[in-house]
């Protein structure tokens, strides 16, 4: 009977444990949105900006060269299997119809994230783990540093907004420099291009890419900073918590994609 | 007012009892040294007087009063804590520094954090490079020295730094000459007992009228080292601070867990044959 049971009581177990980290998370976000909120209150405003620069130099300025290559072979790709197909059927005015929904509301946020995610999550998870197993979150805490309003409200603030700008260098890195890539092969002029792009462009377009952005931002920032601080003890622990928060911000980023756009879609 | 006050205070540690009953007063200006046998529970004294009684652990279940300031920690929020340990030092086993951080960052952050807007940054690169002058860091106060090119002695002398420069009103040690060769851990030890760093700035008080020396709690297991040093010594055993008294009470004391403490060094047996080979030469 015993055996027969062990399977659920297993199942009980693992949903349990799933409910209460959940719990955790949710507890951890409330109160990195809570330190974001008192952020810029006088008592260790200016340490946890100069953070919080860092942070924005170390996952939005960094990243630009890998963003900028990304993002150039992902434009002119999208571009040179597209526009030749649109053209042969007479409609290569929908050219900028289509990079628009594609590169602008879906696939710049989507790349942008997992370079971020790539990039700045691992080496936050990696980061808050070795602080956490070093016993320096200890120290802060004994130093009467607020943890949340020094280590993690920076990492979420320089992740939102280096997300939110790296979104928008995607996008006219993708739409131009992809565009100048392609004209290799192509044979549309760029006025008419930019015209057609111009046109497409709804203000729409943008509130889906940017929200997406900094959704993303605070997602990949908590999950890894979360995952990190949740190491206890030894050097092993790392590389398990960082993989803990890459898999959850993955998911999460994707999930969450789809909603924004089905959501917005229904609008 | 005490400066620091436990009260029958029990600490269960992840299934582990650490502390059982423990009870301790320690005034204003008094250094005690806490001392046991490696793995008793020692560390977790400093840390629960901070408030940070299991960090690293899962469960913690911490009962009875602790009270610091006249405050009881267990009362206080988030933001009265932080208030508290700002102008608590302390300096725990590895040093805590910030590895990501350079010597001169990690020593000021405690002001940065805390005293940017009242003090400002030239007052608080005084204030840094006064405490690194004094414990002998000069050298390590140039801009981009990490703590990872530090040995022990260095790191412990950069938190000791770190620890003063705010000018507590309580210094906690845990275990700060541990594993420190001899002449390191004699010239830590002074700098533990007698260093009192002196500004040109005043920092805002906030903790009322306290001793002028800070109150310092050291724990060891290495209980000689200190007997010249603290004015008072206590024994944590199974879970209770027992207080053995000042360094005579020390050495005479025949109780066999104290013996065991000071070593062979302050042994009854070894000290009487080198008298006596003194007394013949």
């Amino acid at each position: 009977m015993g055996a027969l049971l062990a399977p659920f009581q297993a199942l009980g177990q693992k949903v349990i444990g799933s409910a209460l980290d959940g719990w955790q998370l949710l507890r951890f976000s409330l109160g990195s949105v809570a330190a974001l909120a008192r952020f810029f209150s006088r008592n260790g405003f200016r340490a946890s900006a100069r953070v919080t620069m860092q942070q924005v130099y170390f996952t939005g300025l960094e990243a630009l060269p890998f963003l900028s290559l990304l993002s150039l072979l992902l434009g002119s790709t999208v571009l040179i299997q597209s526009l030749p197909q649109l053209q042969g059927v007479g409609a290569g005015e929908f050219i900028g119809k289509i990079l628009v929904i594609s590169i602008v509301r879906e696939l710049g946020p989507i790349i942008t994230a997992m370079v971020v995610i790539t990039r700045s999550g691992t080496a936050m998870a990696a980061e808050m783990a070795t602080n956490r197993i070093t016993g320096q979150v200890e120290a802060l805490e004994g130093m009467g540093v607020d943890v949340f309003h020094y280590l993690i409200a920076p990492r979420v603030l320089g992740a939102m907004v280096s997300m939110f700008c790296m979104i928008v260098y995607f996008d006219v890195v993708a739409l131009v420099g992809g565009f100048l890539v392609a004209s290799l092969r192509l044979t549309m002029p760029i006025s008419v291009y930019m015209e057609q792009i111009a046109g497409s462009l709804q203000p729409l377009d943008l509130y889906i890419s940017l929200s997406k952005g900094i959704l993303f931002g605070l997602v990949i920032s908590l999950f890894s900073c979360y995952h990190g601080l949740r190491a206890r003890r030894a050097p092993f622990e790392i590389p398990m918590v960082a993989r803990s928060g890459v898999i959850q911000a993955m998911f999460f980023v994707f999930v969450s994609s789809a909603a924004i756009s089905a959501g917005f879609y229904w609008i | 007012m005490n400066c620091v006050e436990m009260r029958n205070v029990r600490l269960e540690v992840d299934g582990h009892l650490y502390l059982d009953g423990a009870s301790l007063t320690v005034a204003p200006g008094e250094s005690v040294v806490i001392a046991g046998l490696p793995g008793c529970g020692k560390s977790f004294v400093p840390r629960s007087i901070l408030g940070l009684p299991g960090m690293d652990a899962d469960e913690v279940n911490l009962q009875g009063d602790i009270i610091v300031a006249g405050k009881r920690i267990d009362d206080l929020s988030g933001q009265e804590l932080q208030a508290l340990r700002r102008r608590v030092g302390s300096v725990m086993r590895d040093g805590g520094l910030i590895e990501n951080m350079d010597v001169r960052t990690n020593v000021t952050l405690p002001l940065t954090y805390h005293y940017q807007h009242t003090l400002g940054p030239a007052a608080i690169q005084a204030r840094c490079d006064a405490v690194l002058e004094d414990l002998q860091l000069s050298r390590l106060g140039v801009p981009g020295i990490r703590p990872v090119a530090l040995n022990r002695e260095e790191r412990l002398c950069v938190s000791l730094a770190r620890a003063v420069i705010c000018e507590p009103f309580l210094l906690l040690f845990d275990e700060p000459c541990l594993g420190l060769s001899p002449g390191s851990a004699r010239r830590l030890s002074r700098f533990v007992f007698s260093y009192q760093p002196t500004f040109a700035t005043i920092l805002p008080q906030e903790q009322g009228n306290w001793a002028s020396v800070p109150t310092r709690i050291i724990t060891t297991a290495d209980l000689g080292r200190y007997l010249d040093s603290a004015d008072r010594f206590i024994l944590l055993h199974e879970g209770r601070l027992e207080v053995i008294g000042d360094r005579t009470a020390v050495l005479g004391s025949n109780d066999p867990r104290v013996r065991q403490l000071l070593g062979e060094e302050f042994s009854p047996e070894r000290s009487a044959p080198v008298m006596t080979e003194a007394v013949r030469g």
